[in-house]
Parts: structure tokens; sequence; C-alpha cells
């Protein structure tokens, strides 16, 4: 089934179409969620709401844009939300502050648990630490640019369409993150 | 092209957002500038360097953001039957409560992951969909179908027709309450290889925890089959509800499967529930193994 189709038998009601309609997606959705809050809980908020909004209102979906745009406005809206709120509030319950910013305490233990060889993993988490710390001095919107041309791989343009702004806006964005992270870490490349 | 210019296309020009010919002519300064190329190579550096700084979501995170979806979106589709059952008269043989009278007929599956329009046979009659179970408590069943028109078939728990309508109506009723009555009936022969297969399908797919929980009491005595403990793994790893969880963890501990020590030990390092934890660390004290790293 085309992907118009699946979602027409979905909006018509169909569950498995809904099922698979969102399969295509899911996954590119968490990982976007994720590497932008880093906590596997708000990550699981976002993944809900954004899907349960698609099901609740595909209905009014015509067609004028990919259904990706479609799903990434929603999914993007979403954690600019929360990333925006997170710059206003310092701390979470289930997380914890560290020098790569704010983290849940199960992606701590889990990188405590790396694999490397301790001098292989002093500098590869220093490493890591930087870049993570650029990260956190983006705004909401760098950083969502960021993300989405770096590791979602979206053109520019698609993320012009997505974020409601335009290309120009975008590629304007992506060279000012660009050019943060050459000044912070161009020393250690 | 100077070199001021180059500088804000080379981010452009590492992604491949440039057009075609200012494209070109960035690789044609490129070609002649060492110092803009050595800028470009240090840029390529760095933007792999934020590629392996990446987090990615783990498999079980997937798998519990789609188990919960699923949840979710289930309720929110109202079952016809509700409204037709404020309507009726219950006929007074069905002391049962609501779940009995759900009435599936209507082309809603609730079941989104068991398979549509499951036809049972039974001798040389076709039967459509399950409407209706009522154990009657003595051994005997009835169960109303529906298509092509509704009948009432009664017979014995063993025979074989009323087996197949009852493992129809595990996988397809749309009615939690109607799975959960027929996983009841069909606990005594889950030493066949059928209802077994039915069981773990329920166990890993069902969308109700409370039909969950039921297979999972079931599949109690079978815990030496590898299919069963590898979908107890799954649970274990992956079920959205701590209770049937913690019921994995001590239908395990039943049967002291030691190959079960390293899931075990994966839970420790991945749950976040404190019930499921403690009962967990239990399970490993009792089969004399270390909580292992966490």
């Amino acid at each position: 089934m085309d992907e118009a189709a699946l979602i027409r038998a979905a909006q018509a009601g169909d569950q498995e179409a809904f099922e698979s309609l969102v399969r295509n997606y899911d996954q590119n959705v968490l990982k976007l969620a994720y590497s932008l809050l880093r906590s596997n809980e708000d990550a699981a908020d976002i993944y809900q709401e954004a899907f349960l909004r698609v099901h609740r209102n595909l209905k009014n979906f015509r067609f004028d844009c990919s259904f990706h745009t479609w799903l990434y406005r929603i999914v993007t809206n979403l954690c600019l939300d929360t990333l925006r709120k997170r710059k206003v509030r310092k701390e979470e319950q289930s997380t914890v502050s560290t020098s790569e910013g704010v983290k849940d305490r199960l992606d701590l233990v889990a990188e405590e648990r790396a694999t490397l060889d301790p001098q292989r993993r002093l500098l590869s988490l220093e490493l890591k630490n930087k870049i993570n710390g650029v990260l956190d001095t983006f705004t909401p919107r760098e950083r969502m640019v960021f993300e989405l041309r770096h590791y979602q791989g979206m053109r520019l343009r698609a993320i012009g369409e997505t974020l409601g702004t335009t290309e120009e806006a975008a590629k304007n964005c992506l060279f000012r993150a660009t050019q943060k992270m050459r000044t912070a870490l161009g020393e250690f490349v | 092209m100077n070199c001021e210019e180059i500088r804000s296309d080379l981010t452009l020009y590492y992604y491949g957002e440039l057009e075609s010919e200012q494209e070109e002519l960035v690789e044609q300064h490129l070609a002649d500038c060492s110092h803009c190329l050595a800028e470009l190579t240090q840029l390529q550096n760095l933007l792999t360097q934020v590629d392996s700084a990446a987090q990615e979501p783990s498999a079980e995170l997937l798998a519990h953001c789609r188990a919960t979806l699923s949840e979710s979106i289930q309720p929110a589709v109202q079952p016809v039957w509700r409204r037709w059952l404020s309507a009726l008269h219950a006929p007074a043989w069905v002391a049962q409560p609501v779940m009995a009278l759900a009435l599936l007929g209507l082309g809603f599956y609730g079941g989104k992951l068991f398979e549509q329009n499951r036809f049972v046979t039974s001798n040389t009659q076709e039967v459509a969909r399950v409407r209706a179970i009522q154990g009657l408590g003595d051994g005997n069943v009835r169960i109303i179908v529906d298509e092509p028109r509704e009948r009432v078939v009664s017979g014995a728990l063993g025979e074989e027709n009323i087996q197949q309508l009852l493992l129809a109506a595990t996988r397809q009723a749309s009615d939690p309450g109607l799975r959960l009555e027929s996983v009841d009936l069909l606990r005594s022969r889950v030493n066949r290889d059928d209802v077994r297969q039915v069981f773990l399908q329920t166990l890993t797919k069902d969308t109700d925890p409370g039909v969950r929980l039921r297979a999972l009491e079931a599949l109690r005595p079978f815990t030496q089959e590898q299919d069963v403990r590898r979908a107890l793994s799954s649970v274990l790893l992956t079920d959205a509800n701590p209770n049937v969880r913690v019921l994995a963890i001590d239908v395990l501990v039943d049967r002291h499967s030691n190959e079960m020590v390293g899931t075990l030990q994966q839970v420790m390092r991945q749950e976040d529930n404190e019930y499921v934890r403690s009962r967990c660390l239990r399970a490993l004290g009792a089969m004399r193994a270390s909580p292992g790293v966490f």
C-alpha cells in the first residue's frame, strides 16, 4: 500500500493502517526526541503525545503537505516547548545535572558502563562532554535546525517548511550553529 | 569567489545544500586555496565527531513506547456494543458481567495484531465470529457465534469445536473481558500446542494487561519450553505494565531456569519501577546469582 492509500485507510478507521503509518516514522521520531531531550521519560512523553495527536487529527489531514512534514511539525513543536521550558527551569526530578547538561540517571549509568579502555574512554568522554556542552548553548531553534539537518538528514527547505520559516532563515540558523561548534571545538579536532 | 564568501558556503557545501553552479564555484576555489581546503577538512572532522556523540534511544524504549501507544489508542475507539447494551434487556441466563455480551460483528477489531476475520471450522460447519461466551461451571461452555446467522453452540470444554471457538475469541475478540474469559476456560488445555501458541501470542501482543497476566499465569507449568522462556524474556524487558513484569519474574523463579540470570541482570540495569526491581533482585538471590553491574 502506498503512503497516500495507507493514510486514507487510517482516516477511515483502519487501525492496522494507522499502525503501519506510525511504524514508518516512529523510530526517527523517538530518535529526534531522545537526542534533543536526552531523557527516556521526556522522549517517551513526546512520542505518546505526538502520535496521539496524529491519531486524533488525522481526519483533518488534507494532503496539502507531505505526511512527514505534518508529523514533524507536531513533533518539533512539542520538543521546542520542552526545550524552552527547560531553559527556564533548571532541574528535573528524574534527571541529574552534569557537565554534559541535563541527563536522566539511566543514561548516566549506561555511559559509565562504556566498554572502551580507560585511555580511549577518557578522551572520548571528554570530547562528548564538550560537544554536548556546546549543543546546550544553542538556542532551541538552532538546536532543532542542527538536529534536523545533521542527525535526521532533512533538507533545509523541508526544515524551513516544518518549522514554519524560510529556507534562508534555516540556513542562517545552521550556519550560526556550526560556527558555535567550530569556535568551541576547533582545537579538539 | 574570495575566501570570505566561501566561508559561509562551506557548511552548506558539506551538507550538499548548494545549487550546482554555486557548488562548482566552491570546488574551483578549494582547488586553488589550501587555507579554505584546510577549513573544510576541519569542519568535516568536527562534524564526524559530532556524529559519534549522537545519543540513540534503546530498542527497549521504542518497544515500550509502541506498547503504551497501542494501549492508549484502544480505549479511544468507542465500542458500539456499550451503547447497545444499555438498551438491551440482558437475558436471564447471562449472569456474567457485561463482558459476556460483547458484540463483535461490527467490523472493529481491537486486537490489531491479531488476524482479522478468522474463520473457525467446526466439523463441516463454517463459523464466523464469537459473540459471547459463558462458562457454565460444570465443564460445559455456551458460546454465541455471529454470521451467517446467530447460533448458540454448547458443549463440553473437551470438544474440538468448542476449543477452536475459544481460541478464536482469545485471538480476535475486541473486548478484553471476552478474551480474559476465553483464556480462563482454555487454561486446562495449555498442554496443547495450538493453545500454548495462542497464549504466547496473547502474552506478548494483547493490548490489555489483565489478559496478558492471565495468559502468563496459564503458561506457568511450561517454562521449560524454549519459546515460553523466550516470550518471558521479552515480557520482562518490554512489557509496559509493571505487574506483568513482576509476574514474569515469579514464573521464572518457579522453575529456577539459570539461563534467565542474564535477562534478570539486564532488567536490573534498565528497570525504573522499584517494586519490579526488588522482586528481580530477590529472584537473582534465589538463583544465587549476583545482581550484575548496575
